[in-house]
Parts: structure tokens; C-alpha cells; sequence
């Protein structure tokens, strides 16, 4: 599969996918590779398609890791420094630039070549990929769709500048901007359907939970806005204003989010049920992970818990290598962790055998 | 000579070991004194490890809690946590504080703490006041997290980068991140505004380092969060590896042309404060000055008994602070020019005022009463004015530090605060007949600026022991001397300071910063409480907790001003005296009519305190957490260097220095290796020219310790070197030994040297097939004393000396045996604020055989000839200088100047005279301009870089055969460094 490993470019052949392994994390776990990216990273989580992890670093690298053992499969330099992540759009990479000459770049790992790349205002939220292409919302907050091959459908600017990756809901892209304004635009044709503005500047990527999406602020609040109508279904507010909530992770009814100043919450129904929380720990940026009954948070103290859905209580911890400030992602029975001062650390069920 | 002596040197003077190039500015100096054998201990909390001794634990515990909590807030702020261990290095006061090795530094009064990047080192004194002290702990812990923070985002990016941040930008994030802004913070801004001196943005280099530019950057911080939200201050440091101009990332992160950035920041500014200052007054206008020269504060007012008016207070007006009298006309106007009392940092007994922190006061005897900084603690000197003679001075063996002495009304007793070794501050009595020291209160509160009732019954003082306190805030108490009952006099969120009586007792004046509707402080004006109502003291209880009675108290404000005024009082001819602050200057005025001011208030308002209110502040028990213990000496490195150089005539030469210290640094240790170049010489032999030298250096006695060993070894030129050839004057000589020495500082100003080495001493002239080997045996002695006071060039005033005496000698061969004799006399004259009048005289002599030779030549001494070529073993020099000013603010005429910290252009008008001889006095070596008096005169310029270096530009003529002739051509010297 892998045709050119620590390379300067990333070309990988038809994968391979095979049995999808079940998403065995439980813990407790144990690490199974450490690779060491050369830069640190932004606060999106790693993208994984197939059986390969790809990592934007602060750099401006891509790097391909073969979730199975960590091997560099590749890398690809784009820019100056990647805040977002990567994302897959039909079979491949587009890539959000935060510093460089170009915003965005298109890169084919099956070839091993750019496809194409387009200039203009950085972009330091992720991507929102879709089927038939992908929505970027750029440092200026100019909303663009893009087809797969790289051509703008629409371009719209709803509000202030995004750093935060827009979430879909139905025929709706919901963007969030650093002024606390939440819109929606029109998948087809980006007309503004709402506009939902409470002044609380929303730094971590949207979440859905059904019809909802959940805007984390910094400002000590989480919203949770009916997608449809734009209306607040619900907050949850923690008494210090300065606390910024991280990413949310969904899973069922529930939502897992942490805080700057140490927590874990775990909520229910929208948003009103607070099911538990958990104090005392350091702060969190990237957003928590739910598999199977747990949810997994690393945290800037360098710890990565595993806490029961059911109970909120730590099931698991671990020592990391380094601080971490980046989302989760899992699959194929990997938990990927991206750590300081700039490793990406893999962990594994214990003594778990991982199918091929 | 030794080629490589100055290199050596550089680590040998450190040890303080005699060495030739000492005759430069090495030896002198002012003593930092380690008066306190501190007996630290480690107390571990989850991030920190608190350092302190056993006689502050309650404090330590204190700071403790105050960091872990400014820990948990600065993480969320900063998204961020800590992955070492940060050290926290607490002193019970500030007189402790001045102690510190952590920075070679000379520590000045109203320095809060520092952060130290090196080793990530925080170092705050608590000095009393435990809000601020946990302001304090809060502002180092931000910038902790700032440059951690700043390298993490370095790191993320792989950038190789030592760029920190504006020091406006940390300071003002540290300032706006540790509390609300404060009645100081107040007090800078609106006088800026209304003096009109508020900087720019882009020119705020030109207040660089100053509380203005602290104060300015907190006002920033606060513009940038509240216009374009909190987050931007993390996103400013998050986005610092963009550029390398914090200007451009401030433009990128905010969206906004820097310039209109400042142009409207400094118009929010001033619609927020015009209106505040519309009605207000500059003292300046509303008051009659009576010291407006230079800094001067604290006045205290006495009639002499011949019905002569004066004014007494702590001022500078040309670099040392002085206690000055300033007669007074019937009017207050100044009568004449002020006189100097007491000069104040040139010697021991009064080696520092607390300018700002300690009140003066007269008995009705006419007896002053100060404190100066005397050695390792504070003490209380008394002046008799009629007398005009210095009577007593008092020091206290539980207290450190003393604030603001106030006499009972019969002159006997005095009323102070005061510091014990465990940092807690009380108020105390002192009889001065009896010598008994008696303690008024006893608890952790902020008891200051007593001020005793005229008819002895009662002492007022400011205190946060209120329902306010936590919050900072300070109240005026009553203390009843029979009782010891404690009363509230005020009762609010405010600052109220100062307090002082009505010559009558029936009013109390003072000072007070107080909140408005926006929870904003005002200007600090001055005010009075009516205490004539005041109910029988045994009614009202606080420090007893016992109920209380409601009184009513009626408060009177008497002064709407700009900006503030501190330490009013209030005199017998019905005038009030004080202290203002105004267009970034403090000075003493007045204004008169007290009564009339008091019937007529701007603002009346009527407290009726209530009792209680105590309150603790948050601590970590060192009970509960792992026992403090002992600390252990652990060496961190603190500098790293290396250097290597190779060429076909010179051959290889290198090294590297490497220095090490513990975490206090009171114990260093020093390496410095260096391969001298060989001239071309293939000797094949590394170690030939290798020098070593390993020192240890322990700082943490009053007596400075050093020794070490080393081996000197490299090709030497000596012209006087009996043994070589005059047309080739050289010789291999390697040196094997070590050293030991101690410095005992007498004083700040004074301090005796002695220093003792033992060598193998090996010395080879292959021509003439010598082979000579001694064992040198050398002893050494001297005093230094300095109290020079500097400019940015050099010294300005003061003097400083040195006298030394050492015996060489070979123990083995008797091939050596020689004597050392020297002294350095420098005095300046300061003869108008900024020209001084600089002269030097410099004595030197070795004798016997064998004698090394000494040097001059060049822009450090004789100027004109080649830099030290001039030599001979013995030597006389004396150098005249007139300094005069050129620009002193040349970045005024060339803004880039100031960003390039270039300031202070001078010039230097200068005779040198020098004779250097060996055996006979008129016996000429030329080659080494021996046996003539030589001498040089001309114009010199001086220009400050960076505040560290000095660059030296001379011209003129150069005179030979004792000035009998000039050479003709001029002269041009270049080099660098401080004026002798």
C-alpha cells in the first residue's frame, strides 16, 4: 500500500480497507506507536480515511501514518502552518492552509500530485466535507462551497471571521464566527436563512446532535441552536464568563464537552439534563471522543482519560508524552492522540489483536 | 603580559582574585550584602515549590494558596498549563528581598518581584500587605505563563526564536490579568491624560521600562479586550511566530492598522477620561508649591521657637536622595532655597529612604524623626531642628522594617510600623526614654501610617483590617493607647491613607481613592473625618470582636484634583501640606485656609461603620500537604558559550565558558576553558597553550567566598623579561595553581578584599635553553569603597577608591619575590544637574624580583596611545574630565535612535598625564613608553546603547617628555565602555 514512506510527498495505491475492525477501545489501553510529526498541531483532530491518519502540523506538513504501526507514509508540505485538518473529498485530500502563499489545496494520495490550489484569506477552521464537495469558511468569513474538482459554487459572507469548522444540517451549512454570530446558509445556493447572534465568540468546531448544533463559546456558555429555525433551544452556562468550552463529542443523546478552566460535562436532551461533570482536571482544547460507552479527553496537563458515559467517573488515565490541545479521532481500534511537543501517539485496547 | 589576562579575568574578578586588569572598574562597585543567613526551606504545592525560611511559614503558606489559585485562572486564560515545576522564591520583606543572588542586580525600593527567564524563577517580597503580595504573585504568574506559552507556540511552529513580546504587552497583560486596575493605575492614567504626555502607541519605547509604560500597556490590554474581546490577548501571543514585528501581528490578530489601533485607543482614552477631569483641578493651580523641583514627598511641618517656618521632606533633585528643610514665609511660599538636612545614600547610617513608603514627623520639641535603611534593617534616626544636630538613632532586633514614625505629644514616644522577620506588619510604640519597644496589634492585617492624637489618648492609622480589606481596601482605625481597643474611623470600598491630625484633634485629614458607580477609583483627594462625635471608646471593639456600637462618623472632601495627593498634614498656621502627584513629578505643596476648606466641602457624606468583619486570606497549610523541607543545593546552568577561531598565522585558538549556580544563586560555579593561539608556532602540543580555570564562587554568607584552581599556560611578550632577548621578547610559561579569597563588605559602600594563591610557575626560553620553575606564592589585601552614583554613561557624583597591597614570592627558588602596592582615587563633582567635573588619581607598584608590569593605554585611562602598550612596574596616572551634556534625548531628533536604545549623547573635555617606569624613574624603554611623562588632552563624545553599552569617540593631541612636546598630528580613539 504504501509506496513512499518519509517522503516529501504522500502517494498511496488503491487501499485495501478489508473487515472494518471494531472499534475495540476499551480500556484500559496501551500505547501502540508514537511517531514524531516535526511540528505541533492546530485544535482539529487528525483525519483518517481507510486504514491512514492524516496529520496537518504547524509547519504546513501533511503527514500520512499508517494507523496500523505508525510507519510515515508520506508527507506533503503545504504552506506555512495548518490549523484545520485535512479532509477526504472524493477519494482526495483538500487541505485548509493557515499561513502561506495559498488557502487551499487540493492533493491527490492516490497520484502523488496537487490537483490544484486557490489563494485567498487563510483558513484556520476545518473543512466541512460533504458529498459532492466541501464548504470552507475562511479567516475574513467568506463561506464558500466548492465542488470536488475545486471550482467555487457559491460564496457568502454572513457574519465575522470563522475559526471554527462549520457543521451541515440537512440542507443547511451552520457557520460560526468570532463575533458570536451563528448563521445558516443554503447548501445550494448560500443565501443566509438565519442568523443567530449572542456576542459570545465561538473559537471550537460545531457539533450536531440531531437537529441541533451545539456552539461552543468562550465566554463560559454553550448554545444549543435549533438548526432549522436558528432559535437558542438551550445553554449551559458555567459561572466564570472567561471559560471557553471545547469541541462537543456526541454520541447518542448525549454530549461530552470540556472546559479551559478543567472540566468534563456530560449533557443530555439538548443540552438541559447536566448528567455529571468532573472537576480539577487541566485545561481542554481539543474536544472529547466518545466510543462505545466511554468518552476520551486529553487534556493540556498531558493526561488522557477514559471516564464512563454512564457514570462520569475515570474508568482509565494515562501520562501522555506532552501536552495535548487537539480533538481525538479513532478508528480501526486506534485512539489517535496528537501530543507535544509534537508526536502523534496511537493507543490500543490491551492486549487486543487487531485483524488485519 | 599574558595575552590572555582579560579574558581570564573576566571569570578571575569574579572570584575576586587580584589580577592585573583589576586596575579597571572590576574591583569597584557597591556591595549587595548577604546580612541574613536564610535558612531556606521547600514547601511543595501541586505546580510550585515555594522557597522560603521557617520565620515566614504562615506567609510561604499564604503565597502558597496565592499562586495555586492565580494557577487555576491563568490555565483557563491562557488555555495552558504548566509542565514544570515553576520555583517560587518568597521574602518576608523588602529589605530581605534586596539580599537576593538570584539577580546580581541591585534591587530599588517599590520593586514588587520579578520573574526570571533563565530558570523560570519568580522572587516576591510580601513586605506586609498581603493583597498586594498576592497581586504580585498573580502578575508573576502571568508573564510564567506568557513566555511559556510564547516558546510553546515557537516550538509548535519549529521556529527558532529567542523574539519575546513588547514588554508593554507582557507588563500590560500581567498588570490587566492580575486585578482590577487599581487607584495607582488611576492615578498614572489620568495624570497622563490631563498633562498630556499619554504615548502613543507606536513611540511607547520612549517610556520603556517606566510604571508608565507598565500602566499604559494594563490600559492597552483592557482597550484591546473590551474592543475586540478577551480572546485577542491569546490570540496576540498565539499568532507571535507570524512576524517578527509585533506590530504586524498585532495587525493581523486585530484587523487594524496599528497606527489607527493607537490613534483610537488613545481617543478612548480620552473620552473616558475628560469627563471624569472636567471638574477636577491640577494642584499646580490650586495650590501653592513649596517643592517642585525634582522628587520630593513626605513633608512634615515645624516653627521653630524663634517662629521660623519650615518644611521638611525626603527629595532628589540631582540622583541621591536627600532630607531637606525648606523655610517658609508667612504665606508658605519658599523662603530662599532648600536646604539639604540630612544626605542620604553616600554611607551607612542612612544608605536608603523608603521614599515613598515612610512618613516624617516633628515632636512639639522639634525633634524629627525618619527612617532610614541602615545595614540589614530599617532603623529611626531623631534630628534635633533647634539644634540642628543629629541626636539618636534607633533599631529594633524583631523588626526589619519601619514605616512612619509619629510622636506621642510629648515628644518622648514614637508610634510606627513595623516589619517582623515574619514579614507580618503591626503597629508599635517605642519609648525613647525607656528603650521599650511595645506592640500595638498582632494579626496579618495592613496596619500603617499611625498618627498620633494631640492629646496622646489615641492613634489614628489606615488599615484593610475592614469588611473591604480582602479586596485590597484600607480604612482609617482609631487605637486607644490606654484601652488597645480598635475603632473604625472609615467604612467603604477605598483607599483611605495618611492620617493626620488637626492641630486641635478634633479632625482627622487624609487621603482617599475611592470606587464609583463603575467600580472605577477617582483621583486620591483629600479628606477629612469630624472626630469630635466619637462615642466612649470602650463601646466599640473591633480587633475583640466584642458588639459595637454605631457611631456616626461625617467625612469631608476637601480637594477635587487631577490625580492624587499623599500625606497631608495639617499645620498650626491653619494650612494643609502635602504631597502631589502631578505631570509625572511629585512635589510638596500647599494650600491654606484649612478650615475654610473644611466648612466648605466639595462632598459630605456620613458613615456609620459598622463593627466585625474579619476576614483571613486563602492559605495552603504546610501541615496538610507534604512537610516543607530543607532545601538541598541542585546546580542549574546558566550560561553556556563557545567560541573557536583558526587561522594560518595565528594559529587555532578557542574555548568556552561554562557557569553553573543553584537555585538561590549563592553558590556558582564557574569553567572557562580557552586554547591560547600559538603565533604560528607548531608546537604539536595541545595542551601547551590550554588555559583552565574552575572556580567556585558562595555568595551566601555575608563574606564572599571564592576559590579555585587553574592552569595558565601560552606564550608570553615581555619587553622587561630579563632573561629574553630584546629584538624577540618572548617565552613559554605555564602556570599551576590555585587560589582562595573573601571579600567582607563593611557596608553597601565599603568592603575589604583578600585573596592568597599558590603556583607552579614553569617559564622556557628555548633560544637561550632556559628552564626556569618557581612556586609562587602570593598574598593580597585591599579596600574598596564606592558610593558613586551613575548616569548612563558613567559615574555622575560620588566617589570611589581602592587601596591594595600584595607579596609575591617564589617558596621553592626565591626565583620571584616582589611586592604590589596600589591605589585608585576617583571623585566627581557634580556641578549642575548633568555635567560633573571627573578626576582620578591611580598609584601603582611592583617591586622585586621578577615583578610583573602594569599597563595603560587607550580610551579607558591614557587616551591617545595604543591600548595597553603604555607599562611599566611602577606607575603613576591622573585624568581630569569635565562632562558636559550634548543630547540628552537625541531619539527626539532621530526617533530610530530610541528604538535602537540609544540615548544620552555626551561629550568629555580630558587631560591625562601618566609616567610609567621600572627601575629608574627617568630610565626610557620606548617601546613600552617607559621613563617619560606622557600625557594627552581633548574632546571626547559618549553615546549609550542599548543601556548596557557605552560607545567612546575621542580626539586630540598627545604630549611627550612631561608636555614639553605635542605630537602633531590629532589623535582618534574608538572604543567602548563606562567613563572611569
Amino acid at each position: 500500500m504504501v509506496l513512499m514512506g518519509a517522503c516529501r510527498s504522500i502517494q498511496v495505491g488503491s487501499v485495501e480497507v478489508g473487515e472494518e475492525a471494531a472499534p475495540l477501545i476499551v480500556p484500559p489501553l496501551e500505547l501502540a506507536w508514537t511517531h514524531n510529526a516535526g511540528a505541533g498541531f492546530g485544535v482539529e483532530p487528525p483525519h483518517i480515511r481507510d486504514n491512514i491518519a492524516f496529520v496537518g502540523t504547524r509547519r504546513g506538513e501533511v503527514i500520512a501514518l499508517s494507523l496500523e504501526d505508525g510507519q510515515r507514509l508520506g508527507a506533503k508540505q503545504f504552506g506555512e502552518s495548518i490549523e484545520g485538518s485535512p479532509v477526504s473529498v472524493g477519494g482526495d485530500l483538500v487541505v485548509p492552509i493557515a499561513f502561506g502563499k495559498y488557502a487551499l489545496a487540493s492533493y491527490s494520495v492516490n497520484s502523488g500530485r496537487s490537483l490544484w490550489s486557490a489563494q485567498g484569506e487563510a483558513v484556520v477552521a476545518g473543512i466541512l466535507a460533504m458529498d459532492d464537495g466541501f464548504v470552507v469558511a475562511d479567516a475574513e468569513g467568506t463561506v464558500r462551497r466548492y465542488d470536488t474538482s475545486g471550482e467555487i459554487l457559491w460564496a457568502a459572507t454572513p457574519g465575522g471571521r470563522v475559526r471554527s469548522r462549520p457543521a451541515r444540517a440537512g440542507g443547511r451549512i451552520i457557520v460560526a464566527d468570532e463575533n458570536g454570530c451563528v448563521s445558516a446558509v443554503a447548501a445550494d445556493d448560500g443565501s443566509v436563512l438565519w442568523q443567530h447572534c449572542q456576542g459570545r465568540p465561538v473559537y471550537a468546531p460545531l457539533a450536531m446532535l440531531e437537529s441541533v448544533v451545539i456552539v461552543p463559546t468562550t465566554r463560559g456558555v454553550v448554545e444549543f441552536v435549533d438548526a432549522e429555525k436558528g432559535e437558542l433551544v438551550s445553554t449551559y452556562a458555567v459561572q466564570d464568563r472567561t471559560v471557553r468550552f471545547t469541541a462537543a463529542g456526541t454520541g447518542g443523546e448525549m454530549v461530552v464537552m470540556g472546559t479551559s478552566d478543567g472540566r468534563l460535562v456530560a449533557l443530555s436532551h439538548g443540552g438541559k439534563e447536566l448528567l455529571w461533570e468532573i472537576e480539577g482536571m487541566d485545561s481542554f482544547l481539543g474536544g472529547p471522543l466518545i466510543v462505545g460507552r466511554y468518552v476520551y479527553a486529553a487534556s493540556t496537563g498531558a493526561i488522557l482519560y477514559a471516564v464512563s458515559l454512564e457514570s462520569g467517573s475515570i474508568a482509565w488515565q494515562i501520562k501522555l508524552r506532552g501536552r495535548t490541545k487537539t480533538g481525538l479521532a479513532a478508528a480501526h481500534g486506534k485512539l489517535l492522540v496528537l501530543t507535544e511537543p509534537r508526536h502523534v501517539q496511537a493507543f490500543r485496547t490491551t492486549n487486543t489483536v487487531i485483524k488485519p | 603580559m599574558l595575552l590572555r589576562v582579560p579574558v581570564l579575568c573576566l571569570v578571575v574578578a569574579a572570584a575576586s582574585v587580584p589580577c592585573a586588569s583589576a586596575q579597571y572598574n572590576f574591583h569597584f562597585g557597591r556591595n549587595k550584602i548577604q546580612y541574613t543567613d536564610f535558612e531556606w526551606h521547600v514547601l511543595e504545592t501541586e505546580h510550585f515549590d515555594v522557597y522560603h525560611y521557617p520565620e515566614m511559614r504562615e506567609l510561604a503558606e499564604h503565597g502558597a494558596a496565592f499562586a495555586e489559585e492565580a494557577y487555576k485562572e491563568m490555565q483557563n486564560r491562557f488555555l495552558f498549563s504548566l509542565q514544570e515545576r515553576t520555583p517560587l522564591v518568597f521574602y518576608a520583606t523588602d529589605l530581605h528581598f534586596k539580599q537576593t543572588n538570584i539577580t546580581s542586580g541591585f534591587i530599588p525600593d517599590g520593586v514588587g518581584g520579578f520573574y526570571e527567564f533563565l530558570k523560570g524563577r519568580v522572587v516576591i517580597p510580601a513586605n506586609g500587605d498581603l493583597h498586594r503580595f498576592r497581586r504580585v504573585v498573580r502578575h508573576e504568574i502571568v508573564h510564567v505563563f506568557t513566555l511559556n506559552k510564547l516558546l510553546r507556540v515557537y516550538r509548535d511552529h519549529r521556529i527558532v526564536s529567542a523574539r519575546l513580546l513588547p514588554l508593554w504587552f507582557t507588563e500590560g497583560l500581567a498588570e490587566y490579568w492580575s486585578g482590577p486596575q487599581d487607584h495607582q493605575h488611576e492615578m498614572v492614567m489620568r495624570d497622563a491624560v490631563y498633562s498630556n504626555y499619554l504615548v502613543p502607541l507606536e513611540n511607547i519605547y520612549r517610556v520603556y521600562g517606566s510604571f508608565l509604560m507598565y500602566k499604559q500597556g494594563e490600559a492597552l490590554c483592557r482597550y484591546i479586550a473590551e474592543t475586540f474581546g478577551e480572546e485577542k490577548l491569546l490570540d496576540l501571543i498565539d499568532n507571535a511566530w507570524r512576524n517578527a514585528d509585533f506590530r504586524k501581528v498585532m495587525e493581523h490578530t486585530l484587523q487594524e492598522d496599528y497606527k489607527k489601533l493607537s490613534a483610537d485607543w488613545q481617543h478612548v482614552v480620552r473620552e473616558d477620561y475628560y469627563p471624569r477631569l472636567s471638574k477636577a483641578q491640577p494642584p499646580s493651580v490650586s495650590a501653592q508649591g513649596i517643592a517642585v523641583r525634582g522628587f520630593s514627598a513626605k513633608p512634615a511641618f515645624y516653627k521653630t521657637k524663634a517662629g521660623r517656618r519650615y518644611v521638611y521632606y525626603v527629595g532628589n533633585k540631582e540622583g541621591y536622595t536627600n532630607l531637606y528643610s525648606q523655610e517658609l514665609d508667612s504665606l508658605y511660599r519658599p523662603a530662599g532655597k532648600a536646604g539639604m538636612l540630612v544626605r542620604g545614600e553616600r554611607d551607612d547610617r542612612f544608605e536608603a529612604f523608603h521614599v515613598l513608603a515612610s512618613r516624617l514627623d516633628v515632636s512639639s520639641k522639634g525633634r524629627l524623626a525618619f527612617v532610614t535603611k541602615s545595614g540589614e534593617k530599617d532603623v529611626i534616626h531623631t534630628f534635633d531642628l533647634e539644634a540642628n544636630a543629629l541626636e539618636s538613632t534607633y533599631g529594633f532586633d524583631t523588626l526589619t522594617a519601619v514605616y512612619s514614625p509619629t510622636w506621642d505629644p510629648e515628644g518622648e514616644r514614637l508610634s510606627f510600623s513595623g516589619i517582623n522577620a515574619a514579614g507580618v506588619i503591626d503597629l508599635y510604640i517605642f519609648d525613647t526614654l525607656t528603650d521599650e519597644l511595645t506592640r500595638l496589634t498582632t494579626d496579618t492585617y495592613d496596619d500603617r501610617d499611625p498618627a498620633w492624637r494631640p492629646d496622646g489618648q489615641m492613634i489614628a492609622f489606615s488599615s484593610n483590617r475592614t469588611f473591604f480589606g480582602e479586596d485590597g481596601s484600607h480604612n482609617l482605625f482609631t487605637y486607644d493607647v490606654l484601652s488597645g481597643s480598635i475603632d473604625y474611623v472609615t467604612q467603604g470600598p477605598h483607599n483611605d491613607f495618611s492620617p493626620s491630625w488637626s492641630p486641635d484633634g478634633r479632625w482627622l485629614v487624609y487621603t482617599s481613592a475611592r470606587k464609583d458607580s463603575m467600580d472605577r477609583y477617582g483621583g486620591q483627594d483629600i479628606y477629612v473625618a469630624d472626630m469630635l462625635e466619637t462615642p466612649p471608646i470602650a463601646t466599640r471593639n473591633f480587633v475583640r470582636q466584642s458588639p459595637g456600637t454605631r457611631y456616626a462618623v461625617e467625612e469631608r472632601r476637601l480637594t477635587n484634583w487631577t490625580t492624587a495627593v499623599f500625606d497631608p498634614i495639617w499645620t498650626a498656621d491653619d494650612k494643609l501640606v502635602f504631597t502631589t502627584f502631578e505631570n509625572r513629578r511629585f512635589t510638596v505643596r500647599s494650600v491654606s485656609s484649612a478650615d475654610s476648606l473644611v466648612m466648605q466641602p466639595r462632598q459630605t457624606e456620613v458613615v456609620e461603620p459598622v463593627s466585625g468583619g474579619h476576614w483571613t486570606y486563602p492559605s495552603i497549610s504546610a501541615q496538610s500537604e507534604r512537610r516543607p523541607y530543607p532545601y538541598k543545593k541542585q546546580y542549574g546552568l546558566d550560561i553556556a558559550q563557545g567560541q573557536i577561531s583558526s587561522s594560518a598565522f595565528w594559529g587555532t585558538s578557542g574555548g568556552a565558558v561554562l557557569s553553573m549556580s543553584d537555585l538561590l544563586g549563592n553558590d556558582r560555579l564557574y569553567l572557562l576553558m580557552y586554547r591560547a593561539a600559538d603565533f604560528g608556532e607548531r608546537t604539536g602540543n595541545f595542551f601547551r597553550s590550554l588555559n583552565i580555570h574552575v572556580s567556585r564562587v558562595q555568595l551566601h554568607r555575608r563574606t564572599n567566598i571564592g576559590y579555585g584552581v587553574y592552569r595558565h599556560g601560552g606564550l608570553r611578550y615581555d619587553i622587561t623579561e630579563p632573561d629574553v632577548s630584546t629584538e624577540f621578547p618572548r617565552f613559554w610559561e605555564t602556570i599551576v595553581g590555585g587560589f582562595g579569597a573573601l571579600s567582607y563588605p563593611l557596608s553597601m559602600f565599603r568592603r575589604i578584599e583578600f585573596s592568597t594563591s599558590l603556583a607552579w610557575d614553569r617559564k622556557r626560553i628555548p633560544e637561550r635553553r632556559i628552564d626556569r620553575v618557581a612556586y609562587l606564592f602570593s598574598n593580597a589585601a585591599s579596600i574598596v569603597h564606592d558610593n558613586a552614583l551613575f548616569g548612563a554613561n558613567g559615574p555622575v557624583d560620588g566617589w570611589r577608591g581602592e587601596l591594595g597591597v600584595a607579596y609575591t614570592t617564589d617558596i621553592g627558588n626565591a626565583n620571584v619575590d616582589y611586592i604590589t602596592g596600589s591605589i585608585d582615587f576617583r571623585h566627581y563633582l557634580r556641578i549642575a544637574r548633568h555635567v560633573t567635573f571627573a578626576s582620578r588619581a591611580l598609584g601603582r607598584i611592583n617591586h622585586g624580583k621578577e615583578a610583573r608590569l602594569w599597563f595603560m593605554g587607550g580610551s579607558w585611562d591614557l587616551r591617545g596611545y595604543p591600548l595597553f602598550d603604555v607599562r611599566g612596574k611602577k606607575m603613576w596616572f591622573t585624568s581630569h574630565e569635565f562632562r558636559f551634556p550634548i543630547l540628552t534625548q537625541p531619539a527626539l531628533h532621530v526617533p530610530i535612535l530610541a528604538a535602537l536604545g540609544i540615548v544620552n549623547l555626551r561629550g568629555a573635555l580630558f587631560l591625562d598625564a601618566a609616567h610609567a617606569w621600572n627601575d629608574y624613574y627617568r630610565q626610557e624603554l620606548p617601546q613600552i613608553f617607559a621613563g617619560e611623562t606622557l600625557g594627552s588632552g581633548g574632546l571626547g563624545f559618549r553615546l549609550n546603547v542599548l543601556g548596557g553599552f557605552v560607545l567612546r569617540y575621542d580626539i586630540g593631541f598627545r604630549f611627550r617628555d612631561r608636555f614639553s612636546r605635542r605630537d602633531p598630528s590629532m589623535f582618534r580613539q574608538f572604543f567602548f565602555g563606562f567613563d572611569f
